[in-house]
């Protein structure tokens, strides 16, 4: 396929550089389409039209916002959050996309956000402001900070005045672009900073390894403060210059049909997202729905942010080969933000490489075959480990900072241009994560936290260092969900437990391990604490849980110093076969009888 | 959506005994445990199972549902009492909360 190496050819410097460049090559092409309703009602948004609203927002931001601010966006996934990021841009304010929570949902993971990056104005829309909800103008990480629609000023009938009184700003390709907060740890969120350098040089990366064209057409429904919905389906496009249809991700969600429905009407060649929604389409599509779809003209089927799963490729592939889905369009990939998105170059080959392998010898962090192993471990490559566009991905032992040699797991560090500037206001954290040195003195590397392996220079990554939970793409930190297991009930308060991932069928699903406290033993419920804390999980964290295993003290494996060990315990979960009684059988499976006689066994006073 | 299926009011107790019902294969939870009156959070229900389901909800009553509803209307009673609700006022009810989803 040719590069569109040539559509890029007076090499803009800063996003917008490049927005006024499309917006004078191709002022009527419409860059980006929105389906509202995920169906066939389409909303357009020209070149020229994306620059006037960005100019309009802008010249208001001007007049409010001093230059480097930073300005909150709460607004949803549609048209008025590009031209809102465009218009922070060009105002050289920095743009700080967030999720809209619904009026009934928690809002301390947003405020936790608006109290690190103290912005100085909230963009929104007429439609949120009128419903949301109202704590949040009174919140205290918000309070006094004015918000603004977007969606009154930029409106296409709106008078070229608006537009008109833009100043434009001088900005240097070093300077932040956005933030990207990462999706972690709601009581210490962190904002990657992300320069402008930095995405133009991973939008390169993307383009080569994407294999991108002039002739690339992009369909995406992630959400647009996803890093990537914004680096990937929204930011790819626009540096290539080619069409993209957006749609809600509810509306995938609600119904996966939407997403295949949109690729097969507008021919779409790039498509993707998470392991899990090609799961969801797998199990809610149904075979004469896929029979309709036309998908032969998918190509890149991206599938990033969550672990890979074979199982899934396999499944995926066979209930739509019938509509013409390739199964080497499948294209695993791997990245984090605060690389700014992509890490890699595509694997050797066309097809998503495949490796199996000794899972007990994985756990000893070394990647040998499978062959005759007793526990298997399926993995799929995520794209070559050479040197990239300036970007060197190495693995690095995390405790002696060694290069590690192929085959041995140990951590992925990255150095290159695609690595962002650090954590917004965090000197601590951004030392620790994006200036590692190895121990021969090279660096710096961008320690990612991820596992992994190098494999006849493909790249396999086999887990967490942090143990972090990832759940539909997000990633959570394992000790914020234990801390609010052990304050859901008395029976579990101050005692140890582990949150984890376990594959079960295939699928990656969170278990929870909770220790039980002695005294509680013959008077506690144990269905209704399990209850109890799977509405918590699902509460705080928006995510449900496969499995909660109550333990009696000590049944939760720990090292010699008393820390979790939060992996060893996927295996305990998989035998069954815990250091200490479990206080009742599983979830749905154990009535509250087995419960009392769990705790009545000899075995559990025995264990305490 | 499949525009085939007709519009049918559907009874809220309909609603509810299809609701219990899919939770109960969904999330592996014995249906005798299953309270309409508590909310599908404290089933440990994620809003990504919540939204499918209003997916699957779409398909059996044959018209659009935002899916956003169960926020707004948390537990199985009340989901079932505003559906049934909608389903008498005809369309036009369920199809403005779905528009407002979409496009803010």
């Amino acid at each position: 396929m040719t590069l569109a190496r040539d559509s890029v050819s007076d090499d803009p410097r800063t996003l917008v550089d490049l927005i006024r460049m499309r917006a004078r090559l191709q002022p009527e092409f419409v860059g980006y389409r929105f389906l509202p309703d995920g169906d066939s009602r389409a909303l357009e948004l020209t070149y020229a039209e994306l620059d006037r609203q960005a100019r309009a927002i802008a010249a208001r931001l001007q007049s409010r916002v001093p230059r480097g601010g930073r300005a909150l966006l709460q607004i949803q996934s549609d048209l008025n959050f590009i031209v809102a990021f465009a218009g922070c841009l060009y105002a050289g304010v920095i743009p700080v996309p967030t999720m809209v929570p619904h009026r009934n949902r928690p809002i301390d993971g947003l405020c936790a956000i608006a109290e690190d990056c103290e912005p100085d104005i909230i963009l929104t829309t007429a439609g949120i402001l009128a419903s949301m909800n109202p704590a949040l103008t009174t919140a205290p990480a918000l309070q006094g900070r004015p918000w603004l629609a977007v969606d009154a000023i930029a409106t296409p009938d709106a008078g070229r005045a608006d537009s008109d009184a833009w100043r434009e700003v001088e900005i240097g390709p070093e300077e932040i672009a956005f933030l990207q907060y990462t999706s972690g740890s709601t009581s210490a969120p962190k904002g990657v900073m992300v320069s402008h350098a930095n995405i133009l040089h991973n939008q390169s990366m993307i383009r080569d390894a994407c294999e991108h064209s002039e002739r690339t057409v992009v369909v995406g429904w992630l959400p647009f403060f996803h890093d990537m919905g914004l680096i990937g389906n929204i930011l790819q496009p626009l540096y290539l210059g080619v069409p993209c249809t957006l749609m809600p991700p509810a509306m995938v969600l609600q119904r996966p049909l939407r997403w295949l429905q949109a690729i097969s009407r507008y021919r779409a060649t790039t498509s993707g997202g998470p392991n899990f929604v090609y799961d969801l389409c797998v199990t809610r599509i149904k075979p004469e729905q896929a029979a309709s779809l036309d998908l032969s003209s998918w190509c890149l089927a991206f599938n990033g942010s969550e672990p890979v799963q074979r199982e899934t490729l396999e499944r995926f592939s066979r209930a739509f080969a019938p509509s013409g889905f390739r199964a080497d369009a499948f294209h695993a990939c791997y990245g984090l933000a605060e690389a700014t998105l992509r890490v890699c170059d595509h694997s050797a080959t066309p097809a998503p490489i495949l490796l199996d392998v000794d899972a007990g010898a994985l756990e000893q962090n070394r990647a040998v075959s499978a062959n005759g192993a007793a526990a298997v471990r399926h993995l799929v490559g995520c794209g070559s480990a050479s040197e990239f566009h300036d970007v060197q991905t190495v693995i690095a032992d995390p405790a002696t900072r060694r290069r590690m040699p192929d085959g041995d797991v140990g951590e992925i560090w990255i150095k290159g241009p695609n690595v962002a500037q650090g954590y917004w206001r965090n000197k601590q954290a951004t030392e620790r994560t994006f200036r590692a040195r190895l121990e021969s003195g090279e660096g710096p590397f961008l320690r990612t936290g991820d596992l992994g392996f190098v494999h006849d220079g493909e790249l396999f990554v086999s887990g967490r260092l942090k143990d972090m939970v990832i759940v539909l793409g997000r990633n959570i930190y394992p000790h914020d969900i234990e801390l609010v297991v052990r304050n859901s009930d008395p029976a579990v308060e101050s005692c140890v437990g582990a949150a984890f991932i376990a594959e079960i069928n295939g699928k990656e699903s969170l278990i929870v391990a909770q220790e039980v406290r002695a005294s509680f033993r013959r008077t506690i419920d144990a269905n209704a604490v399990r209850r109890t804390i799977r509405e918590n999980i699902a509460r705080h964290f928006d995510i449900g849980v496969q499995d909660i295993v109550l333990l009696a003290p000590g049944g939760v494996p720990r090292t010699t110093s008393g820390k979790v060990r939060r992996r060893a315990c996927a295996d305990y979960y998989r035998r069954d076969d815990w250091p200490a009684e479990k206080v009742d059988g599983r979830v749905g499976k154990a009535g509250p009888q087995s419960a009392i006689e769990a705790t009545q066994s000899p075995e559990f006073d025995g264990a305490t | 959506m499949d525009s085939s299926l007709p519009t049918k009011p559907v009874s809220a107790e309909a609603i509810q005994s299809w609701i219990l019902d899919w939770l109960a294969r969904e999330m592996q939870i014995p249906a005798q445990d299953l309270d309409p009156s508590k909310s599908f959070e404290s089933f440990g229900m994620s809003s990504l199972l919540a939204v499918t389901m209003t997916g699957d909800l779409e398909d059996w009553l044959g018209r659009e549902v935002d899916p956003a509803i169960m926020y707004d209307h948390p537990t199985v009673a009340s989901l079932a009492d505003v559906l049934a609700g909608q389903g008498l006022a005809g369309q036009g009810l369920a199809g403005q909360d779905l528009a407002g989803q979409g496009s803010s």
